[in-house]
This record gives structure tokens, C-alpha cells and sequence, in this order.
């Protein structure tokens, strides 16, 4: 009974209320909420959206891939101005794992908020996006009989296959810690 | 086939250097689920890119020019192919007795014959397109047929750890 009476002296456990730390709140609310419960508990949820995830991952990355590699300078046969439907189908794919991803984050809030390669992985995709961009107006704009990209574009592509690489690794990683 | 602990096939796999490897090394099994996925992107990325010109899509691009990026899907599927041994040989009995997985080795199969039919029984003309050409409507068919299965493989691979105990 040790523990009872060194408690009694303690007091009761402090509780940060919700009014303290309203981010916290909202997680826990996220994650209490209907929706989240279903996507644990059923038995299709989570495997279905996190296949749709997975789905996105490899179309934003395969494509993106080759979009910055032909702005490197690779396989100068293909017109940069000819790529762009392909930036067209990486938003797409981009806009699925944006809401799919919202709906895994939602179904385990805190663990999620809390873990450091959510963290690592958040911040590189929102560079990436934020490389995409511009890369995309290069396509649009670029002189079509123009060998090699000016070097700031050619830092952002090859800026863009680190970033969208880091977000595989601590993507994946998430599993683990 | 029923296999069990004692199978040959399952002992040769376990006690085999990438089974003991995967086993033994405790980064190396996450170490491959990060490489499995840059093989998936890669794979997809290069083999749906060419299959969507075949039907039509971005008909810009040349597509004797898009098959220089052919070595990019390769290099997934090598990767793949590597370090899924490595995951089957970490633990096979479930992996090989898991209905899903083996759904995803006969989808695997029958995406690889797609690819030879697209390279040796088409004419051609279906793989040299130039820009705006269209496809004759076999090759569409490959193509199509393609990105079903290569996706199909996808959803069947995420769905080995959802149907499987002690799959990952």
C-alpha cells in the first residue's frame, strides 16, 4: 500500500486542463472522435486508406522524379513544355495523399504530432510543394532550345528528388519511431 | 501448396544469409522497407509514365525519347525484387503461405510477360511513337493492362501486413 499513502501526500496527479494547451485538446478530440475510432477499429479503414496513400506516394515521387531529371538535363529529347501534363498528374496524386494523409493523422493525433519523423517528413513535403512551383513555371516558361537550366531551377530540382526522397525515409521510418 | 516450419523450401529461405542477415541486423529490415518504396516509386514512376503516353496522355513527348528513362524502372523493380527476398527470407513460412502475397508474385508474373509482349510481339511502330503519334490499339491494350497490374501489385503488397500475421 506504499504507493497509496505516497500519493495521498502528493496530492492527486496534476491534469493539464484542455484550456491550457488547446492544441492538445484538439488532438485528443481528433482522435476520439467517431471517425477516428472507425478508422482503427474496421477492419478495411486504415488498410484501405493508407493503400490509397501508398498509391499517391509512388506517382507523386516516380513522376516528380523524372520532371527533375529532364530539368537536369536528362533525356533532352522530351520537351520541357510536353512535361507539363505530367506536373498536372502529380497534383492529382499530390491532393489524394493530402487527404488521405489527413485522414491517417486524424486517427492517431497525438502519436503522430509527437513523433519526430512526422515532423521531418511534414517540413520536407511542404518544401518540396514549394519547389514544385516553380519547377512547374519552368516548364511553362523555359525557352524551348535551351540546353541547360539556369542553375537556381536546377538546385530546385535537384533539391526536390532530396526532399521527396526524405519524405520516403521518414515516412516510412514513422513506423518505428 | 501447404508448407510448414520443416518445409525445405522454408528452411533454405530462413537459414539462408539474407534470412539471417535480416534477422540479425536490427536496421537492416527498415533499411529495405525505405528501399522497397523508392523501388516502388521509381517502377511506377518510369513504367506509368510510358504506359499513359501509349494511351494518349501528354502526347508531347516522344516515346523513343520517354524509353531512355526505362533503366530508372528496372533499377525499382532490381531493388525490389532484392529486398523482397530479404523480407520473405526474414520469416517465409508467413509470407509464403499469405494468400495475398501470393496473388502479388502471380500479378508480378503476369505483368512481366505484358512487358515482353509490349517489347517483342508488338510491331515496332508501338514503341517508337513520335510526338502527337497515336498507339495502334494492341499497344493500348499493354499499356492499360500495365498500369492495372503494376497498381494492382501495389495494393497487394500493402495489403500482405493487413492480411497475414506477422507479415509486415
Amino acid at each position: 500500500m506504499a504507493h497509496v499513502a505516497a500519493s495521498s501526500t502528493l496530492g492527486p496527479v496534476p491534469v493539464r486542463s484542455h484550456k491550457e494547451c488547446p492544441l492538445q485538446a484538439l488532438l485528443q478530440s481528433l482522435q476520439e472522435s467517431q471517425f477516428a475510432t472507425w478508422m482503427l477499429e474496421s477492419s478495411y479503414g486504415y488498410p484501405v486508406v493508407l493503400t490509397l496513400h501508398t498509391t499517391g506516394l509512388a506517382v507523386v515521387v516516380g513522376v516528380m522524379l523524372l520532371v527533375d531529371l529532364r530539368v537536369l538535363g536528362q533525356v533532352l529529347a522530351l520537351p520541357l513544355q510536353a512535361m507539363r501534363p505530367l506536373m498536372k498528374l502529380v497534383w492529382w496524386a499530390f491532393l489524394l495523399n493530402l487527404v488521405t494523409g489527413l485522414l491517417i493523422f486524424v486517427s492517431d493525433a497525438e502519436r503522430y504530432y509527437g513523433s519526430v519523423n512526422f515532423r521531418i517528413k511534414i517540413s520536407a513535403v511542404l518544401l518540396a510543394i514549394a519547389l514544385a512551383v516553380p519547377l512547374q513555371r519552368y516548364l511553362r516558361t523555359a525557352d524551348p532550345d535551351a540546353v541547360r537550366a539556369p542553375g537556381g531551377v536546377r538546385i530546385a530540382a535537384a533539391a526536390s528528388i532530396a526532399l521527396w526522397s526524405a519524405t520516403i525515409v521518414s515516412g516510412r521510418l514513422m513506423a518505428y519511431f | 501448396m501447404p508448407l510448414h516450419h520443416d518445409s525445405p523450401l522454408i528452411l533454405f529461405l530462413h537459414d539462408s544469409f539474407a534470412g539471417v542477415a535480416m534477422r540479425g541486423i536490427p536496421w537492416l529490415f527498415p533499411s529495405f522497407e525505405v528501399l522497397h518504396f523508392f523501388g516502388m516509386a521509381l517502377l511506377v514512376g518510369a513504367v506509368g509514365v510510358i504506359d499513359l503516353r501509349v494511351l494518349g496522355f501528354a502526347r508531347g513527348l516522344p516515346l523513343t525519347a520517354l524509353h531512355r528513362f526505362q533503366p530508372i524502372g528496372v533499377a525499382g523493380l532490381v531493388i525490389n525484387i532484392i529486398t523482397g527476398i530479404g523480407f520473405v527470407a526474414s520469416d517465409p513460412l508467413p509470407y509464403l503461405m499469405n494468400g495475398v502475397f501470393r496473388l502479388k508474385l502471380l500479378l508480378m508474373l503476369v505483368a512481366g510477360l505484358n512487358i515482353l509482349i509490349f517489347y517483342f510481339v508488338l510491331p515496332r511502330e508501338a514503341r517508337q511513337l513520335q510526338t502527337n503519334a497515336s498507339a495502334p490499339i494492341a499497344a493500348r491494350l499493354v499499356a492499360a493492362a500495365s498500369l492495372l497490374l503494376w497498381f494492382s501489385v501495389i495494393w497487394a503488397g500493402r495489403f500482405i501486413a493487413f492480411t497475414g500475421k506477422n507479415t509486415l
